[in-house]
């Protein structure tokens, strides 16, 4: 057996087993069984299914899901979403906020920014003084006017 | 149109700026008496950390900075005399000599002093001598317990150990050094004058300098190179004891 693996030639051509068999076993694959798993369900050789499990050809296959998911599937799903809108669903309509970033829960709001101040802020605030959105200059000016509150450590109650 | 979040992400961005400001510059406190940067941050900003803290009764090992009552005077003689003689003349090197007792917070003062330069002012590079390698150490990165510099930098939230990073992660730094991403640092050399020698730094520290083996060459190595010396020793007699005396 030893000497014939060592005569071998490389592998070169595809497998000869059925599509059927093959959407089978990279299903199995991508459902996260083992290679020996798959061949003992199938009743195929190891070498077989690791062939038929190459990276290529399961790229192949998720790229033609997504775009089953993309020209066939989103459409519908608007559509379904549009209705239940229509029809006041509670669910669909918070879920619908959520996914556009008008609502927020409490912990997604980022506690630590980075980078440079909009001034969102003191826009806002402004706003909520004279009725009308400031231009930035305004905006800066009127920020300064704003009092800020220091970020001081506490020690936790039970240390003290 | 400008979301909760916005606002919020905003607004938390302001109070970070406000309260880097107050470290940098300091504010006054109710009497009108000006608290330096480097103290407000001591006090609000980070913990220290209490190796007896199981025997006096505490219920964890870190606490704030005290609020002694000389700390304000002190730390605004380091500031005002670093920058009296740097502008002077550019090569002329702060001299202070601090005599100490026990419990008095001084070497946690000036190791504080030393780490808040450090964050603020990029490429500050600060070298603390003591008589052994390991006393030196645990003034900054430490083993266990934590050095001194190490707990004032990791004792701070998150957000301004974000603004001032390390270089690498505290773990991966041996335990005499603390680097910064700005390229300060915090080195702990032992005695001896040639330690001294092999480096170019900011402000040079010498922990119980009147017990440290030629302390006078070493102050002399760092003399002119360094813009600060800072000297702190409890009582002995010898040459610190001599300029401590002279006044």
């Amino acid at each position: 057996m030893a000497k014939m693996r060592q005569n071998a030639t490389p592998y070169r051509r595809g497998p000869y087993t059925s599509k059927g068999k093959q959407e089978r076993v990279k299903g199995r694959r991508m459902a996260g069984q083992t290679v020996r798993e798959i061949a003992k369900a199938e009743g195929l050789s190891k070498n077989t299914v690791s062939r038929i499990c190459s990276q290529e050809e399961i790229d192949q296959l998720m790229s033609g899901y997504r775009s089953v998911i993309v020209e066939e599937m989103v459409p519908l799903a608007l559509k379904s979403l549009r209705w239940h809108l229509k029809k006041k669903d509670r669910q669909a309509t918070i879920e619908t906020l959520y996914g556009s970033k008008a609502l927020s829960q409490y912990h997604e709001i980022e506690v630590t920014s980075s980078g440079e101040r909009d001034y969102a802020s003191a826009k806002v605030d402004f706003f909520g003084k004279y009725g009308r959105w400031p231009t930035d200059e305004e905006a800066k000016e009127f920020d300064k006017t704003i009092p800020r509150k220091a970020l001081v450590k506490q020690l936790p109650a039970e240390i003290g | 149109m400008i979301a909760p979040s916005q606002y919020a992400a905003d607004e938390r961005r302001a109070d970070e700026e406000y309260t880097l400001q107050l470290i940098r510059r300091g504010t006054k406190d109710e009497k009108g008496y000006w608290i330096p940067g480097v103290l407000w941050w001591l006090w609000n900003c980070t913990f220290t950390f209490d190796n007896h803290w199981m025997a006096k009764g505490l219920k964890g090992p870190h606490r704030t900075f005290p609020r002694l009552p000389y700390l304000a005077c002190f730390f605004s003689r380091l500031l005002a005399d670093m920058k009296e003689k740097s502008e002077s003349v550019p090569q002329k090197t702060s001299v202070v000599f601090v005599p100490k007792s026990r419990e008095m917070m001084a070497s946690w003062s000036v190791v504080g002093y030393c780490t808040w330069l450090c964050q603020l002012v990029p490429s500050t590079r600060v070298l603390i001598q003591a008589q052994k390698a390991d006393k030196a150490a645990e003034l900054v990165r430490g083993t266990e317990p934590p050095g001194y510099a190490r707990t004032l930098y990791e004792q701070q939230d998150d957000w301004l150990k974000e603004r001032f990073p390390l270089a690498v992660p505290i773990t991966d730094l041996p335990s005499d050094k603390l680097v910064w991403r700005n390229e300060s640092a915090i080195q702990a050399v032992p005695k001896g004058a040639d330690q001294v020698r092999q480096f170019h730094p900011t402000i040079m520290v010498f922990d119980e300098a009147a017990h440290l083996e030629q302390f006078e060459a070493s102050s002399g190595a760092a003399f002119g190179v360094a813009k600060q010396l800072i000297c702190v020793s409890s009582a002995a007699p010898g040459w610190f004891a001599d300029v401590c005396s002279e006044g």
